[in-house]
């Protein structure tokens, strides 16, 4: 149901951030432009202070907004892939 | 309640016991424009915007997301510059030379709960005064140039406070070598300044600032000498830093005997507490109070806080620069700036005499 594991993930270590009005602001490194995660991408990284397994997220999230875990992991992935892209988390091997 | 009051008001935000009053309903529109445009003039958004959220400064959903938007332009440029200092500070580091990380990202990180409540637009940093010149090496390494020419080969490294280096980016980067220029910066110690320190942590990488106490110190310099009108954010970090930091004050004393400096640092604990209206006491805000200048010192203080010029300043110095040749050095690298043309060797000199005439009857008084 919560479909392959990824593995766990962690913030990109050379990310600088604040927190701001809504969300927080990351700046990426070699980026020039900030990104403000908001809602669940804020949440995403406050949890990934330290590696957790993807799944971890998923049923963390889940128990926090009281919905289904497929739901959280159709959401989830895109997103964690989205940071991953921009070196916001990385994979932890 | 002015612009000004309201301002003062949000930047005291957090700090306890201040009878400075927020205003109970949004502001107009003009008014909170002028608001706003001070705020982030003043860099002290990041008060605003707690103000706002804890419901202290009540606003219009429009002024909320204007308070946003400022504070988060100021963050991305706290960042960046953060970006950039870990650059230059890893750059130092592998030349071997020692440093201390002033005020902006320092403070953000050491005094305050939330870094993002101190803003900053550019960065300090603070070296030793035998690896000075290695320092700007590193500094034209990464593209940077000053922003003014150093009067004299040697003389930043020897008398002066430092120099501002812009690079590629527009970046700025003051590069130190103590706090100030003229009499109160050459009395610190600038050995003491090295023998502690503190650390913070900006992405990865753990980066020095001054111990508690001398950044105290610093800090009471910036405040009372900075700027000829104080300025809200300085006054801040002092308040902060004395009532929300743990300080050793007997080594605070110390180091004002030591450093001559006992009327910078009443002065700007004093001026803290009178911008701020702050009621709480603790001990080094009483000693502040009953602190008495006396005329040498005012003297001295105005050097800084009034239109006297940098020649003024730089003459008041000469005393306390040890040795005649030091002396005659000082004075040669002013009177005959490198690669200033003849013609105005002739005004400099007029200047500093100048600047004598109006430091040293002021001195006389005492």
């Amino acid at each position: 149901m919560r479909g392959r594991s990824r593995g766990r993930w962690v913030r990109g270590p050379s990310v600088l951030w604040r927190y701001v009005p809504g969300g927080i602001l990351l700046l990426a490194p070699g980026a020039d432009d900030p990104v403000l995660l908001s809602g669940s991408g804020a949440a995403v990284w406050q949890l990934l202070a330290e590696p957790l397994q993807e799944e971890d997220v998923i049923e963390t999230l889940a128990r926090a907004c009281a919905v289904e875990a497929t739901v959280v992991a159709a959401d989830l992935r895109p997103l964690l892939d989205e940071m991953a892209a921009r070196e916001l988390v990385v994979p932890v091997r | 309640m002015t612009t000004g009051d309201v301002v003062a008001a949000v930047a005291r935000y957090g700090l306890a016991g201040s009878r400075l009053s927020l205003p109970a309903q949004p502001l107009p529109s003009a008014a909170w424009a002028a608001t706003l445009e001070r705020v982030e003039e003043q860099r002290v958004s990041g008060f605003l915007v707690e103000a706002i959220e804890d419901g202290a400064f009540p606003v219009t959903d429009d002024q909320a997301q204007q308070a946003a938007d400022v504070h988060i332009r100021s963050m991305h440029v706290a960042l960046a510059l953060e970006r950039f200092l870990v650059d230059v500070v890893r750059a130092l580091e592998f030349r071997g030379i020692d440093y201390r990380v002033l005020k902006g990202s320092a403070y953000a990180h050491l005094v305050y709960d939330d870094p993002a409540f101190r803003s900053f637009g550019d960065i300090d940093i603070l070296v030793p005064s035998g690896q000075y010149d290695k320092a700007v090496a590193v500094l034209r390494d990464q593209g940077a140039h000053r922003r003014v020419p150093e009067l004299h080969r040697g003389f930043d490294r020897r008398f002066g406070k430092g120099g501002t280096f812009v690079v590629p980016s527009g970046h700025e980067i003051d590069l130190h070598r103590t706090f100030v220029f003229g009499p109160f910066g050459l009395n610190v110690r600038l050995a003491d300044l090295f023998a502690t320190s503190a650390t913070f942590v900006v992405g990865e990488h753990e980066l020095l600032a001054l111990g508690a106490e001398e950044r105290l110190m610093h800090a009471c310099f910036d405040a009372a000498l900075g700027a000829r009108r104080p300025r809200l954010v300085p006054l801040r970090d002092v308040a902060q830093m004395v009532l929300h930091t743990a300080l050793d004050r007997e080594k605070v004393e110390r180091l004002c005997v030591d450093w001559q400096a006992e009327a910078v640092v009443a002065t700007a604990i004093r001026l803290a507490w009178e911008t701020f209206a702050l009621a709480d006491v603790v001990p080094l805000s009483v000693w502040a109070r009953q602190y008495e200048l006396d005329h040498r010192e005012e003297a001295a203080l105005s050097l800084y806080t009034s239109r006297l010029s940098y020649s003024a300043q730089a003459a008041a110095a000469l005393p306390s620069i040890p040795g005649l040749r030091a002396k005659a050095a000082y004075l040669r690298a002013l009177t005959f700036p490198a690669g200033a043309p003849k013609r105005r060797l002739g005004d400099r000199l007029r200047r500093i005499s100048h600047g004598a005439r109006v430091y040293l009857p002021r001195v006389g008084r005492a």
